[in-house]
């Protein structure tokens, strides 16, 4: 008969062994793939509040006084636009800081009313990294304005709004933030040279540390090596409280993933293993039958690794599926921000019907060895 | 067809050797029904499994139809035990989740042709057992799954037949039962080699083997 027909029926017959395997197999999937849903949504739930909390990274002109930058939150020194790009060309090589952002910040005065002027360049990237850009983008002709200047000013959304002797239309509501962003009004980088008559120069690069250390584990002397091998000179400082707040964050997700998914795998190894022991021990007799009326090793183990395969692949499908649909009942209350980015993952579903029989099988190995290996003889003798 | 020599085999127990076969050397002819005889534990089956390659043994050898079995790989052996030897057992080691077909036919090689399925069910019918293909062997009486195990043994169409106390667990009619059908694969030219206490198959047997502590005491 055939080995796969051999082996239904003793999965049939031996249902509780086989179905227990399937539970251990099937929660292992459910993990998996409940987990990978959960940990995406968390990635994209601190992110988004990573975000929120906006640049922490500081690079300024090398002459900066401090003390003057802290007091009116911008240098009143200049450098030169290039080192954007200088520093950006960079980004391919590093780990340690991504998401420029090139600033011209200077106070600025309209019909009376004081407010700070702020020009942002494009957001630089680092490539492949598949990250979209952070902050907002400024389209031509256009300026996001705080809330206390609207109010002065009397604008609103749609308005005309005229810096200088150019015009741009407001395009945000505006929203009381609490910050120094309600007396701002966000423009082009070019349009801000342009109004300060300050071509081709910003006072600032934002960016994000990516290094994610928390503070005494002393990332900023880091940052400041690696920045300033770039950009000789320039001063680095760091806002630690945004930059703790992020890589405490980080690191506690990434030391949940990093203990999770092999805590799962390790217990449900075991699991099936004991089980696939026990199965080895069951069969001792018949492994041995099998063996005196010709059977060789390799057809033996067959029956074992395709008994691992088959019940590797139906716990995959129906796992992943439990999994996903938990994910989906449980995702969206974990993670109100980003729940609407929260999807089954059909691919990953499929790589599962793949990798569970595999890891099924592997599992099986060294029960199934077990079972090749055993002295017939012994086992044909313990009538 | 079947030749001992000087066959030894110990075994460790308990931290001391014991010796279960002691420098056999045997000869067995084609066509011979030879039944060996012995006390427990005088090696009578470590005898049969060394015979059917199923015992490697600590010295000596063992050439089934010219060919030293444990000369060849476990592969070799496995095939030379599938194409020539018949395995039957006291407590008949039937598959308990395969029918009685299904039963004979594992001794066909996997995805068996039709004419193994021929042959499985004219061994259900010569045995008759026919009725019950379908049944499992836990729905059969004792004598049942002897016979069950005896045409499973007889799918190959082996050229020995080594069984191990085989009428051991069967009231007398069944025992007769079974001696019967190795009388009638002896007849028809067959090897059968029985370890047996009893004495059902003397009057069919053509050879009487004695053994003692591991040893050849009478042949």
């Amino acid at each position: 008969m055939s080995p796969w027909s051999q082996i239904i029926r003793e999965i049939a017959f031996r249902k509780w062994n086989a179905l227990l395997m399937f539970i251990g197999l099937a929660a292992v999937a459910a993990a998996i793939s409940m987990g990978k849903l959960i940990a995406e949504a968390d990635e994209r739930e601190t992110r988004r509040v990573t975000r929120d909390m906006g640049f922490n990274l500081r690079i300024i002109p090398a002459e900066t006084d401090l003390g003057q930058f802290y007091r009116d939150g911008y240098s009143r020194r200049m450098m030169d636009a290039s080192m954007l790009d200088r520093l950006a060309t960079s980004l391919t090589n590093n780990v340690e800081f991504n998401h420029l952002v090139g600033t011209l910040r200077h106070e600025y005065t309209i019909n009376g009313e004081t407010m700070m002027l702020v020009g942002l360049s494009e957001t630089y990237v680092a490539p492949g990294q598949g990250k979209k850009p952070m902050g907002f983008k400024i389209k031509p002709g256009t300026v996001h304005v705080g809330s206390e200047i609207a109010r002065a000013l009397k604008k609103k959304k749609g308005d005309k709004f005229h810096v200088g002797t150019a015009t741009y239309e407001i395009v945000n509501d505006a929203i009381e933030t609490g910050t120094q962003d309600d007396i701002t009004v966000f423009m082009r980088l070019e349009d801000a040279q342009a109004t300060m008559q300050l071509a081709g120069k910003i006072n600032e690069i934002e960016a994000i540390d990516c290094l994610c250390l928390t503070a005494d584990q002393d990332p900023l002397s880091i940052l400041r090596k690696t920045i300033g091998e770039i950009l000789p000179g320039v001063q680095v400082v760091q806002k630690r409280v945004q930059a703790d707040a992020r890589a405490k964050q980080r690191q506690t997700r990434e030391r949940v993933n990093q203990f999770v998914l092999p805590t799962v795998l390790l217990i449900g190894a075991l699991w099936v293993a004991v089980l696939f022991v026990i199965n080895v021990r069951d069969r001792r007799q018949e492994i041995g039958v099998l063996r005196a009326i010709g059977k060789r090793g390799g057809q033996i183990a067959g029956l074992f690794l395709g008994k691992a395969i088959l019940i590797g692949l139906a716990a995959s499908v129906a796992g992943a599926l439990l999994g996903t649909w938990l994910g989906l009942q449980f995702g969206p209350e974990l993670f109100p921000v980003t729940k609407n980015a929260i999807k089954p993952n059909w691919n990953l579903v499929s790589q599962l019907a793949v990798a569970m029989p595999v890891f099924a099988a592997l599992v099986a190995f060294f029960p199934t060895t077990l079972a090749v290996s055993q002295d017939p003889a012994a086992t044909l003798r313990e009538d | 067809m079947i030749h001992c020599s000087e066959l030894t085999k110990t075994f460790r127990r308990n931290g001391s050797e014991v010796v279960s076969l002691d420098r056999v050397s045997l000869e067995i002819g084609a066509g011979e029904f030879v039944v060996v005889r012995g006390p427990s534990g005088s090696g009578k089956t470590t005898l049969l499994l060394a015979i059917g390659g199923m015992q490697q043994p600590s010295a000596g050898t063992v050439t089934l139809d010219g060919e030293n079995l444990y000369a060849m790989s476990s592969a070799g052996r496995a095939r030379a035990r599938a194409e020539k030897v018949g395995f039957v057992f006291q407590m008949f080691h039937l598959v308990p989740y395969l029918s009685l077909l299904e039963n004979i036919l594992l001794a066909a090689p996997a995805w068996p042709s039709a004419e193994a399925r021929t042959r499985a069910n004219e061994l259900l019918e010569q045995f008759g057992l026919a009725k019950r293909a379908t049944h499992r062997p836990d729905e059969l009486s004792a004598g049942e799954r002897q016979r069950l195990a005896v045409a499973r043994a007889m799918l190959n169409r082996p050229g020995v037949l080594l069984a191990d106390e085989p009428t051991g667990n069967l009231d007398p009619e069944n025992a007769a039962s079974v001696i019967g059908h190795f009388t009638e694969f002896h007849k028809a030219g067959g090897t059968v080699v029985l370890v047996t206490h009893g004495t059902a198959a003397d009057s069919v047997a053509s050879r009487v083997i004695r053994l003692e502590q591991g040893r050849l005491a009478g042949d």
